[in-house]
């Protein structure tokens, strides 16, 4: 197994659980990429901080020192990800920005333009907040094509902000089958026992890798993106059973098990999937908090790594994830054609979306987790 | 076989009471629901479903107390005939469930090619005679075969919804009428026979999957049984098609004589 992965993989399930601990709410996050934007901080830390970021970031098992292995890893990892010429739509925009007065290492810059391909930008929090906050927001909506407008929202930096570390990110893939937009329809969606909400329904019945997990009272079904770069994974649990106790029982271990290929079976399945968008914007603060990383937010950080300046620590880390899930596909227009068949009974399994489900977008050639999320409300 | 959801129901009956343009508003609407209603229990006494286990299959029709007629395609290794059944998930007093003995296939159907839908008609001998009464009773074969536009009943236990399906729990019916074919042909080019007849509506009321070996019942007269059709099911221009039973009653009677 790849150290890099896994430690990415774990981070992921750690986060998802985090960010999700509120299970009414929708949850949606690129991992690899907020890991990416961190083991560049990460790069720049030293002491105890350091040690603390490799283990809320799962690093630990990766050359521990901080070499240059976990950097490397990075540069492979994001370079097969980001390359051009992929079918599906990712728009990420990843920067550190700095108060004017940190004084950042020009080899500190360097490394993180060649190992993260993401620049460094020094800001005048200080002296000009507000025109600094709106840079910010303007930058991050020229990088997702006006995706992302506002990653900080009015009050989130102030005259004592440091090191704000930004991470924005839109997707949009299209699916190997599309679903055809004539059968979408509304349908009401279990959010819990007692309460429905209509969502629109898509229906695509076809071949897909479908298995289920006795373990845990779910199916997995996965549903390919064009060219079979990416997968969506998605796991139902069964109509009795509540999805935080399946989110409980996920470790990377069980999920890499859990989704291998050659375990899940190809069928004919009758898929039901709400068409939705997500846009989700997280204060990541607390949660790497919980996650052991806390010297870095306060008056112990140590960036010697970054800068000569003391005092220099983490004020803010902002991710915000944008997902749209809908019909679209490449099958050709006559594939919507009306098929003929028999009318006797077909015995066709059903993925029936219709109550919260974990989602995972899946990178292929890599086998890392892009994104993940759960679908609890319309 | 199907109906509008319980909430829909009142909202077409006043379309079909105060709008003679409903069809039109039924196609704008992009609607697919089959259009049908629970039948008047035990109002299609000829009605037979086809079991495997638990699981129905197909729909049936009784033409003797010991033959089922259905579709060719509908036959299993193992499986048995409920006669004289409404709702499923009860068991009432008028309901048999009899194992099937024999099952005969029409000799010309092509078992090997799922893609040739001809001569879709078998006949079932049934292990032991069914008990007939008022609500078990034999259909009479067509000896004419149907006019352009004639009314039809036809019923099944089949989903009343399409592409996603709903199955319900009673037996459903729907009012076609039989199209020309001609209009036939022109619906499914080049795979429409002499041996097959297409019924349907301008409201979308429409056989579906589970309905397989059901009755098209003219005038009291059994003259199809559902075969196949588009798929989704319910679009006014692409009708259902059935095995037309005027085509295949010498057939019907001398495979029923030879083996009674």
């Amino acid at each position: 197994m790849d150290p890099l992965q896994e430690a990415n993989g774990t981070f992921a399930l750690n986060l998802l659980k985090i960010l999700g601990e509120d299970s009414s709410k929708n949850v949606f996050l690129s991992p690899m990429s907020i890991s990416s934007a961190l083991a560049m901080v990460f790069m720049g830390a030293k002491g105890t901080t350091a040690s603390q970021m490799a283990q809320a970031l799962a690093l630990d098992k990766c050359s521990g020192n901080g070499g240059g292995d976990v950097h490397q890893g990075f540069q492979s990892l994001l370079t097969e990800v980001n390359k051009t010429g992929t079918q599906y739509l990712l728009r990420t925009a990843n920067r550190l920005f700095g108060d004017k007065t940190c004084d950042l290492l020009a080899s500190f810059k360097d490394s993180c333009l060649k190992f993260y391909e993401a620049e460094l930008e020094e800001l005048d929090f200080q002296g000009a907040t507000e025109e600094s906050r709106q840079h910010i927001n303007t930058w991050v909506a020229k990088k997702t094509e006006d995706k992302i407008k506002e990653v900080l929202s009015p009050g989130t930096v102030n005259s004592d902000t440091s090191l704000v570390l930004v991470n924005a990110i839109y997707f949009k893939g299209n699916w190997e089958k599309q679903f055809n937009k004539e059968h979408t329809r509304e349908m009401p969606f279990k959010v819990s026992k007692n309460e429905e909400k209509p969502v629109q329904m898509m229906f695509k019945k076809s071949t897909f890798k479908m298995t289920y997990i006795g373990e845990i009272f779910t199916k997995i079904l996965l549903l390919p993106y064009v060219s079979s770069e990416l997968n969506m994974i998605i796991m139902l649990p069964d109509e009795h059973v509540e999805l935080s106790t399946v989110e409980k029982e996920v470790t990377y271990e069980k999920f890499i098990e859990w989704t291998r290929l050659d375990k899940m079976d190809e069928e004919e399945v009758e898929v039901f999937l709400p068409k939705f968008k997500l846009e989700e914007n997280y204060n990541m603060n607390d949660a790497l908090y919980k996650l052991g990383m806390t010297d870095a937010f306060g008056g112990r950080a140590d960036f010697s790594g970054m800068s000569s300046k003391q005092g220099l620590f983490l004020s803010k880390v902002v991710h915000k994830a944008f997902v749209e899930v809908n019909e679209e596909g490449t099958e050709a227009a006559a594939a919507t054609a009306g098929m003929m068949t028999v009318r006797c009974m077909r015995f066709t399994p059903r993925f029936c979306a219709d109550h919260p489900f974990l989602f995972f977008i899946h990178h292929v050639k890599t086998n890392g987790i892009l994104f993940c999320g759960r679908f609890s409300s319309p | 076989m199907g109906r509008p959801p319980p909430c829909a129901i009142q909202p077409w009956i006043l379309l079909l009471l105060f709008m003679g343009a409903w069809a039109g508003l039924t196609r704008a609407q992009g609607s697919k629901i089959l259009e049908g209603r629970e039948c008047i229990p035990h109002s299609q006494p000829w009605q037979a479903a086809l079991f495997q286990g638990e699981r129905l299959i197909c729909g049936g029709v009784l033409v003797g107390d010991r033959w089922v007629l259905t579709a060719a395609h509908c036959k299993k290794q193992k499986y048995s005939v409920r006669l004289g059944d409404h709702s499923l998930q009860s068991r009432d007093q008028p309901e048999q469930e009899i194992q099937v003995a024999q099952s005969i296939q029409h000799p010309c159907y092509n078992n090997s090619n799922p893609e040739d839908h001809s001569h879709d008609i078998m006949l079932i001998r049934l292990q032991n005679s069914a008990n007939l009464g008022d609500k078990v009773k034999p259909v009479q074969l067509a000896n004419l075969c149907p006019k352009v536009g004639q009314k039809c009943i036809i019923s099944g236990w089949g989903t009343v919804t399409s592409p996603q399906e709903n199955f319900p729990n009673t037996l459903n019916c729907a009012e076609v009428k039989i199209y020309s074919q001609n209009k036939c042909e022109r619906a499914y080019p080049g795979k429409i026979t002499e041996g097959m007849v297409c019924a349907g509506s301008s409201n979308g009321a429409d056989t579906c999957q589970g309905d397989s070996g059901g009755p098209l019942v003219c005038d009291g007269m059994l003259q199809g049984i559902t075969s196949w059709g588009s798929d989704p099911c319910g679009k006014p221009e692409k009708p259902g098609v059935y095995t037309k039973i005027c085509r295949y009653t010498t057939w019907i009677k001398k495979t029923m004589d030879n083996r009674d």
